[in-house]
């Protein structure tokens, strides 16, 4: 299981804050989109311009998601 | 460095958080950002934040870490709204500490930048101004 939260638009796009997404092995970031989208195809538009943190650091390219981990889907920020 | 950082309910009042430096500090170079009284040329009456709690500090650090290999500093204090704003008031406290002003005004400039970049806040709601006549300051 991942456990997908969701902030500010996506949040409205998935209707919801949290996500439980089942997997049993380590996902890359593209298979990890691919499911989420399978389950919520209207975060898609969002995909360009979203960040994806793993236990509260933004992933680099080929990093993987493992079962257990806690994903943040990061709109663009707008703090200060 | 020294960071500490503060997510705060209720007014930020920046004479109550403002730091004494250290002994060994010539510089101590503080900000506020006050919300303004427009958005997108709109009149509003405040803003309401959404954090991701759990990521501020470690992303806040990550940055820090980055920052100070450019321009050493001693120590960093944040303290940031994490509800609604009111025009005027204050949502951010930035004060940056070294031992001269220069590191301490590029890295406090720098991170203000890399705040507006890379930390998960964000202004999630809008409120508009919509005067007296509206029966009261606030819509939404």
């Amino acid at each position: 299981m991942i456990h997908i939260l969701f902030f500010h638009v996506l949040k409205q796009a998935a209707e919801c804050g949290y996500l439980a997404l089942p997997v049993d092995d380590p996902v890359t970031v593209e298979d990890f989109w691919r499911l989420l989208e399978q389950r919520l195809p209207r975060l898609g538009p969002y995909r360009e311009s979203t960040r994806v943190a793993c236990n509260h650091a933004y992933l680099g390219a080929g990093e993987t998601i493992r079962p257990g981990d806690e994903v943040a889907l990061i709109p663009p920020v707008s703090g200060g | 460095m020294k960071i500490k950082l503060h997510l705060i309910d209720g007014p930020l009042r920046v004479g109550e958080w403002y730091p004494d430096p250290a002994r060994t500090d010539g510089a101590l170079v503080t900000f506020a950002g006050h919300i303004r009284p427009t958005e997108d040329g709109r009149p509003i009456a405040g803003i309401g934040y959404e954090v991701y709690e759990a990521m501020v500090e470690p992303e806040v650090r990550r940055i820090c870490g980055e920052l100070e290999k450019q321009w050493p500093v001693s120590s960093l204090l944040m303290v940031h709204r994490r509800d609604m704003v009111h025009v005027r008031e204050a949502a951010v406290f930035l004060a940056v500490a070294a031992p001269r002003r220069r590191e301490a005004f590029r890295f406090a400039e720098a991170f203000m930048d890399r705040l507006k970049q890379d930390v998960p806040i964000w202004k999630d709601r809008i409120i508009p101004y919509v005067g007296e006549k509206g029966g009261g300051r606030v819509a939404g």
